[in-house]
């Protein structure tokens, strides 16, 4: 009995040290993603995680570079007309899918037409709605050939679009305008999307997706820069639980992460300083308010909660990992910011004089409930805003839900004040679009006011670039006096990345293809 | 069996549609036209009524439905990737627990009083205070952070299961323990076993020859549940160590409102709980002859 436990024990020993000690080989890049993706159909893409994934599977007309700046892509250079409204893409002849078919411009016809198509139900077809007549044939108004969109040969691909759009080539980044592989999906329709029949044009193709385990990519041979890809296979690991890809980090399972809990970042970054990879995303978290009830309707009852607000406060104190506040809704990161916000200093004193001025005091105070999505980063921001509230007499409600509901309910106006966050772009349309009434249920506050849209609809008649900068902070400079929303802070991406891995640099995308990363001694 | 799945199916299909929000709510808001795109793509444009007889027409074709969150695979598919795998967890955490939990039980009632049923008992006490959410962390804190032993998630080896099946079956030990116990105490104190002791039969054989048959029945009725449960999969454990399972598909389907995912994840642990059941009543019989099957 004793030798065969003896025995049992000493076989356990050797089978754990054995494991341990079978450290991965320079084969394998281990990342932990931020969820499990809903799709790798670039049409039916959705979220961050599978953007993460889809960038290294496929190449649009442009791409990124490692530290998130546009460059050519498929398409060697383009042309823009002076009235901003054709663009003229060169395609690189020597493009050609995973399976060694030529990729030429038909795909890319193929593709936009495809992902314009009400039957596609592709849930960011409206990103695309600047190419001619896209809204119409997503509306349905209009077939899917009607697209402004033309090979004009076999490397020659012409866009129109509806109105000048000066970041177009940024557009053109995001997953719904890859081109897509006719020939594969002409013969395995919705299931071309499987790994036994899949077929890309980026540095990497699927190998394998085990569902809620990983997704394995594997070098594409055929891709344009095949040579310079320094890493053959790459695993992205779902974490619905930053702190589980934290443990997986820590214990040498995973090479990089994208996101571990906020409530680390200072233990983290005295520990491991090496690793840590924290910078500030292209986006805004802010308050929006509904404008259409009473009395948020009234600006300076809307001013007032804006005035209370200490921004420095939650960045430098709550938060503190490098938030930056602001006072615009068009983060202050993004290239061609120029709108100042409205010219106020935060003062629990003038926030109450406001609301006198409204009408609410002591005896009849303001009562707001402020709506968050459940998570213990919203928890401590949000109560640090009730308390700025309460400070100015108003009687706080806070109130968190999930996501889900969060976002049903402000799509449906049922709030008074709530979170709320954008993020994408390196441009500021793409933010302060979300104040303009034609936007749709993005305008969740649904502010409406004719002067902001006359402004912001000149502006997005405008072909020159600076010219529709500055009239871009204009119009938001002129929303912004009416307090529609609260700008709170540009938040932060915590990426932690082993010392091993190369080619890894920030960027306000948070995305980062694996074709530009390289091993660096040894694991 | 079949009316019992119905009525749950269809209790579980109007409950989640009662809950606000709908699939395709997110932070990035979609315009009224491509969110009728949507609906449209998916037949929730169709009335209630009409959407829930389709979904049962399909049932009771074997089509479980797509998944509206997780769109490049089916219901059927995800369920029979994650099955697998909870049945192995589960499975071996139920053996454990069963297995050590009884004999535990056994040892406490042999030396009912004396110091090893008190040191036991507060081991019990302990594994019951220790729910998953407490003891994955602990685990993964102590041998796979600072002593580095065993993987903290994941499951690419048989090593990889050893912390989410200790954490799985810890609670379930201490309430076998409990139940196999306290009913070998009742059975120790039943005229058969003082019979068989006046008879001069050693402590161990009456124990195990003896009394723990007639113990073993509040102890299975016990297994039933406990086993769906396990089989079915932990949301808990699954998401601490990142297995993909089907546990996870009850919670997080609900709050993605993936409603056919969660349709489908009732379904199993529906249908799980009704067949072992019948397989635990089918045990009574053969343990305890005075069941009878009618």
């Amino acid at each position: 009995m004793n030798r065969t436990f003896i025995t049992l024990v000493a076989t356990l020993a050797v089978a754990i040290g054995v494991s341990l000690d079978a450290a991965p080989e320079h084969d394998t890049l281990n990342i932990g993603n931020s969820a499990e993706p809903g799709t790798l159909d670039p049409h039916r893409y959705f979220a961050n995680a599978e953007e993460h994934i889809l960038k290294d599977l496929f190449v649009g007309l442009t791409t990124m570079s490692a530290d998130g700046e546009i460059q050519p892509g498929v398409a060697e250079s383009w042309t823009v007309s002076d009235d901003g409204l054709q663009w003229r893409f060169a395609l690189n002849q020597s493009a050609s899918w995973s399976d060694g078919q030529p990729l030429t411009s038909e795909d890319f016809v193929f593709g936009l037409r495809r992902h314009q198509d009400p039957k596609t139900a592709s849930p960011l077809a409206h990103f695309l709605y600047c190419v001619k007549n896209a809204e119409a044939i997503n509306h349905g108004n209009l077939p899917p050939h009607e697209l402004g969109i033309v090979a004009q040969d076999r490397h020659t691909l012409v866009i129109e679009l509806e109105q000048p759009f000066p970041f177009l080539l940024e557009r053109l980044l995001y997953p719904i305008a890859y081109p897509i592989p006719k020939h594969a999906v002409d013969k395995y329709g919705d299931a071309w999307v499987k790994a036994e029949n899949w077929v890309s044009n980026g540095a990497y193709v699927l190998n394998e997706w085990r569902p809620r385990e990983y997704v394995e990519l594997r070098r594409n041979e055929q891709f344009l820069y095949a040579d310079d890809t320094a890493i053959s296979k790459v695993r992205y690991y779902p974490f619905q639980e930053p702190s589980t890809a934290y443990n997986r980090f820590v214990s040498g399972d995973m090479d990089i992460i994208q996101g571990y809990p906020h409530a680390l970042v200072r233990k983290v970054s005295q520990e491991r300083p090496n690793e840590v990879r924290n910078a500030p995303l292209q986006s805004m978290m802010y308050l929006v308010i509904n404008t259409r009830i009473m009395p948020f309707d009234d600006v300076r009852v809307r001013e007032a909660l804006a005035t209370a607000i200490y921004r420095e406060r939650i960045t430098n104190q709550i938060l503190g990992v490098g938030e930056l506040p602001s006072a615009t809704l068009s983060p202050p990161i993004v290239a061609g910011h120029r709108s100042v916000g409205p010219n106020h200093e935060p003062s629990t004193s003038r926030a109450k004089a406001l609301l006198a001025e409204a009408g609410f005091n002591n005896d009849q105070p303001l009562d707001v409930t402020l709506r968050y999505i459940s998570s213990e980063e919203n928890k401590r921001v949000y109560i640090a805003i009730a308390a700025m509230w309460k400070d100015a007499g108003i009687n706080v409600t806070l109130h968190h839900t999930n996501l889900a509901t969060h976002f049903s309910d402000l799509q449906n106006g049922d709030f008074q004040v709530a979170q709320a966050g954008w993020f994408g772009e390196n441009n500021p349309e793409h933010y302060i679009e979300l104040l303009w009434s034609k936007i749709g249920p993005a305008n969740y506050g649904r502010y409406e006011s004719q002067r902001f849209d006359a402004l912001f609809e000149k502006a997005r008649e405008t072909a020159d670039l600076q010219t529709r900068l500055a009239e871009l902070a204009e119009a938001e400079e002129v929303a912004l006096q009416e307090f529609p929303v609260i700008p709170l802070y540009v938040t932060m991406t915590l990426n932690l990345v082993k010392p091993h891995v190369g080619g890894w640099k920030t960027n306000g995308r948070n995305l980062h293809p694996v074709r530009f990363m390289n091993w660096i001694g040894s694991p | 069996m079949v009316t019992t799945i119905w009525i749950v199916i269809t209790i579980t299909f109007f409950l989640l549609r009662v809950a606000p929000g709908g699939p395709f709510d997110s932070e990035r808001a979609v315009s009224a036209a491509v969110e009728q795109n949507l609906l449209i793509a998916y037949n929730l444009d169709d009335p209630l009524l009409q959407q829930y007889g389709n979904y049962l027409w399909g049932l009771l074709h074997g089509d479980l439905g797509p998944s509206y969150k997780q769109k490049d695979f089916s219901v059927a598919e995800l369920l029979f990737h994650g099955l697998p795998i909870s049945l192995l967890i589960g499975g071996v955490a139920l053996s454990i627990a069963v297995s050590t939990g009884l004999l535990l039980g056994a040892t406490m009632a042999r030396h009912r009083n004396q110091k090893l049923d008190a040191a036991l008992e507060g081991f019990v006490t302990c594994g019951l205070a220790l729910p998953p959410l407490i003891a994955a962390p602990l685990l993964v804190f102590l041998f796979s952070i600072v002593l580095g032993w065993l993987p903290a998630g994941g499951l690419e080896s048989p090593l990889h299961l050893v912390l989410p099946v200790i954490s799985l079956c810890v609670p379930y030990i201490a309430a076998f323990a409990r139940l196999s116990r306290s009913s070998c105490l009742e059975a120790l104190n039943q005229p058969f076993a003082t019979t068989a002791q006046a008879k001069g039969v050693g402590n161990w054989r009456l124990l195990w020859h003896h009394v723990l048959p007639s113990a073993l029945v509040p102890v299975l009725s016990f297994v039933g549940p406990a086993a769906a449960t396990l089989l079915a999969g932990s949301m808990v454990v699954e998401v601490f160590f990142s297995i993909p399972g089907i546990g996870h598909y009850f919670v997080q389907g609900a709050l993605d409102r993936d409603y056919t995912l969660v349709l489908g994840a009732v379904l199993v642990y529906t249908t799980s709980i009704l067949i072992l059941n019948f397989l635990v009543d089918l045990l009574f019989l053969r343990i305890d002859p005075r069941i009878q099957l009618h």
